[in-house]
């Protein structure tokens, strides 16, 4: 059967794994992918356990149609709580790797604990080795995997790979596959690093069923045939010619003038460091316009001679924020935790609201929709991308062409429908599926029907789809809503931001009026959806959900 | 006089897998259709075309089965299992005669033979029977299922366009001088 699926239990501590069947129960409740890996992390986190301890539990999860040929949209999903944050977090990951770990025979690993010494986990044929990482420690990422390749005698391995910076607890860390993609934000590279692991390798030999083959390939070609004109284009050439690529941290919007080789250095050695590109240039951005308003003194920077124009100057930054050593100390905590050090007013000269926003917020399942965001964050001045996030006041009106369809709005649980449909895209397994619903000539919610059909003979109604991902959103809210109560931190970055450090970040480029209608705007719409502690804090709720196993765990 | 009889178009029998490593990109899209299409399941080892790849260097080589004229799976077999489908031109296997003792998965100089251990058989690109699946996927068009007459042509073409670019500066050249 397709569904006949397993998850590892691998503690880190004991060098114990423990390999189990992923019970249909689960299947029909959470799918896969996202779904269970937040209904996991729910069950193993034990409450107000530190992000970069040993208590945190990291799963690496794939989805049900991971591994069945859908190529771009593939994606591995790495769930933890996030060291930036403090929340849980699903940080996608397209590439390989997704389909090379169902062929080693696992959909979700559950990694817990932490090892004493550096290992890496080598994923084979339904078997899990520790290996040693000794010699890999301090390794950049290309390193690490060619030594590893040489250490496996296997050219074909699939891996993420965590590079210095997250062996180093920067907050930032990112994962990175063989191919070069990357688990940017939200800092998995810090959790797997605080773990002690190096990377995660996967080799797979065994069958992936595809229930009915021959009518998935005839569905895939038409979908691919619909796509791919309009997904190859507008990418990767439009974005040079446009001069859409941000450069000298963020600050330009255009390669005239610029210095390519020295930038492309910087971006070379932030990406062998394993730090997330876009969050390690605003921060490097941040720290010039803190040393120019003298909130950082040259003492602090211990005699870097900082400079805009100097890139050796940026990548000395780079190398003590890797090393977490020096200024690197504070700022691989990252905007907000660098703050409390810096001080409060630090935050209004970072170069914009919207990147800080975007840094914090990325996977976690924000119900506010992009254009009530818009509401909330209008333009910064030197917002290098202030073109693509127009300024709008439209209050509670939703923007996106989300068409509901024959679903009933009802099992969505008030869920705006884009995110409804990215969090079943992300339980199927896909990442970035956003394709317009004219195009692909049916909507989402059917396209998704008909490959479950297809792939695993799943008979998932619409209905049953959009209740799994209100399922799955609550269920992440509410161990959110957990987590936030032991911290005393908000339970979602739209909160965050109505402490009294977002207010001084933002007065700079709001105007009080616009501040005030937000706040009102915030506080009434988690009301009104019904996503605030009062309304999801109860018993009857978690057993309208079917996941009254998970009271106990709340309380 | 009689009339000569001309064949407009070329028979599906004409046609060959051709490769341009040029164009591949590394998706493996080709591995991951051809073993569904084939066997069902999704298994990138039991596909009938393979991705070779030197990543660092971005050189990505698609390898399958050549269907050689004097194929040395076929010359070493000891039970004549596999033979020439002069139809659609390829090499096959006669299932009825292979006693699976997988001497042409040795024997083959492009390892295109692979044994499935779940069927205990041995198999190899069948041409899909005429319609491949992975030319069918490959969206870059680096794997083409076209008339051996005409697989060197697009490289004659691009030879000859670089010819006649440099006759064109030197027409050039020449007439302004």
């Amino acid at each position: 059967m397709a569904l006949n699926r397993k998850l590892a239990y691998i503690d880190l501590g004991q060098k114990k794994t423990i390999v189990k069947e992923i019970p249909y129960e689960w299947r029909r409740k959470f799918l896969g992918g996202r779904g269970i890996s937040t209904y996991l992390l729910f069950r193993h986190l034990p409450k107000g356990s530190d992000p970069l301890g040993p208590g945190n539990v990291v799963i690496i999860s794939t989805g049900v149609l991971g591994g069945t040929g859908f190529g771009p949209f593939e994606c591995t999903g790495i769930t933890s709580k996030s060291p930036l944050t403090g929340l849980s977090t699903f940080s996608p990951v397209t590439g390989h790797f997704a389909g090379e770990m169902r062929w080693a025979g696992f959909d979700h690993l559950v990694i817990t604990g932490k090892s004493r010494h550096p290992v890496y986990l080598y994923i084979h044929d339904g078997k899990i080795d520790f290996k040693t990482a000794k010699n890999l420690k301090g390794k950049s990422i290309s390193e690490t995997l060619g030594n590893i390749r040489k250490d496996l005698l296997d050219e074909d391995v699939r891996a993420l790979v965590v590079g210095p910076a997250g062996e180093n607890r920067v907050c930032f860390a990112d994962v990175s596959t063989d191919c070069g993609h990357r688990a940017g934000r939200t800092g998995m590279g810090a959790v797997l690093g605080s773990k002690n692991i190096k990377a995660v390798v996967c080799r797979g030999a065994r069958d992936v069923l595809v229930k009915r083959p021959v009518d998935l390939l005839a569905y895939q070609k038409e979908i691919f045939d619909r796509l791919l004109p309009i997904i190859h284009l507008p990418h990767a050439p439009s974005t040079f010619e446009k001069n859409e690529v941000s450069i000298r941290n963020m600050s330009v919007n255009s390669f005239q003038g610029a210095d390519l080789d020295s930038e492309m250095a910087l971006r070379h050695l932030i990406a062998e460091s394993g730090s997330d590109l876009f969050s390690t240039r605003c921060i490097l951005e941040w720290v010039l316009r803190l040393f120019q308003a003298g909130i950082i003194t040259q003492k602090k920077i211990r005699g870097i001679p900082l400079s805009r124009n100097n890139i050796a100057t940026h990548m000395e930054v780079v190398n003590r924020i890797t090393a977490n050593k020096g200024i690197g100390t504070i700022l691989s905590l990252g905007p907000l935790g660098a703050s409390k050090k810096l001080g409060k007013e630090s935050l209004s000269c970072f170069p914009s609201v919207i990147e800080l926003i975007q840094m914090h917020t990325e996977a976690v399942a924000d119900p506010l929709t992009p254009a009530q965001r818009n509401i909330s964050f209008p333009k910064v001045n030197n917002n290098a991308h202030e073109k693509s996030y127009p300024i709008k006041t439209t209050g509670m009106r939703v923007t996106d062409r989300w068409k509901s369809g024959s679903i009933d709005r009802r099992a969505m649980g008030k869920m705006p429908g884009r995110k409804a449909s990215e969090m079943v895209a992300n339980c199927l397994g896909f990442n970035g599926f956003h394709v317009p619903e004219d195009i692909l000539g049916m909507p989402l919610f059917s396209v998704y029907e008909k490959l479950l059909d297809l792939v695993t003979g799943l008979r998932v109604k619409k209905n049953d789809l959009a209740e799994i991902a209100h399922r799955c959103y609550a269920t992440e809210r509410l161990l959110n809503l957990r987590e936030s109560s032991i911290h005393g931190r908000p339970a979602s970055i739209t909160e965050a931001f109505d402490v009294p450090v977002g207010l001084r970040m933002t007065k700079s480029c709001w105007d009080g009026l616009e501040l005030k209608t937000f706040q009102r705007l915030v506080s009434r719409y988690y009301k009104s959806k019904g996503w605030d502690r009062k309304s999801m804090v109860k018993l009857s709720f978690f057993k309208n959900l079917g996941i009254e196993d998970l009271w106990v765990l709340l309380k | 006089m009689g009339f000569v009889e001309v064949k407009s178009r070329s028979s599906i029998s004409d046609r060959q897998l051709v490769v341009d490593p040029k164009k591949c990109t590394g998706c493996r899209q080709c591995e991951i259709v051809c073993s569904i299409s084939q066997c069902g399941v999704s298994n990138p080892t039991k596909s009938r075309i393979r991705i070779i790849h030197w990543r660092n260097e971005g050189i990505f080589i698609p390898i399958s089965c050549q269907q050689c004229e004097d194929a040395p799976c076929m010359t070493a077999c000891p039970r004549e299992a596999i033979q020439r489908d002069t139809g659609l031109n390829r090499v096959v296997i006669d299932y009825d005669r292979c006693i699976s003792c997988k001497i042409c998965v040795s024997a083959c100089p492009f390892g295109a033979m692979g044994f499935d251990p779940r069927d205990q058989k041995i198999f190899k690109c069948n041409l899909c029977d005429g319609d491949p699946q992975c030319v069918r996927f490959c969206y870059p068009q680096s794997i083409n299922f076209t008339d051996p007459g005409r697989l060197q042509y697009p490289r004659i073409r691009n030879a000859a366009l670089k010819y006649a670019g440099f006759g064109r500066k030197a027409h050039v050249v020449f007439s302004c001088k």
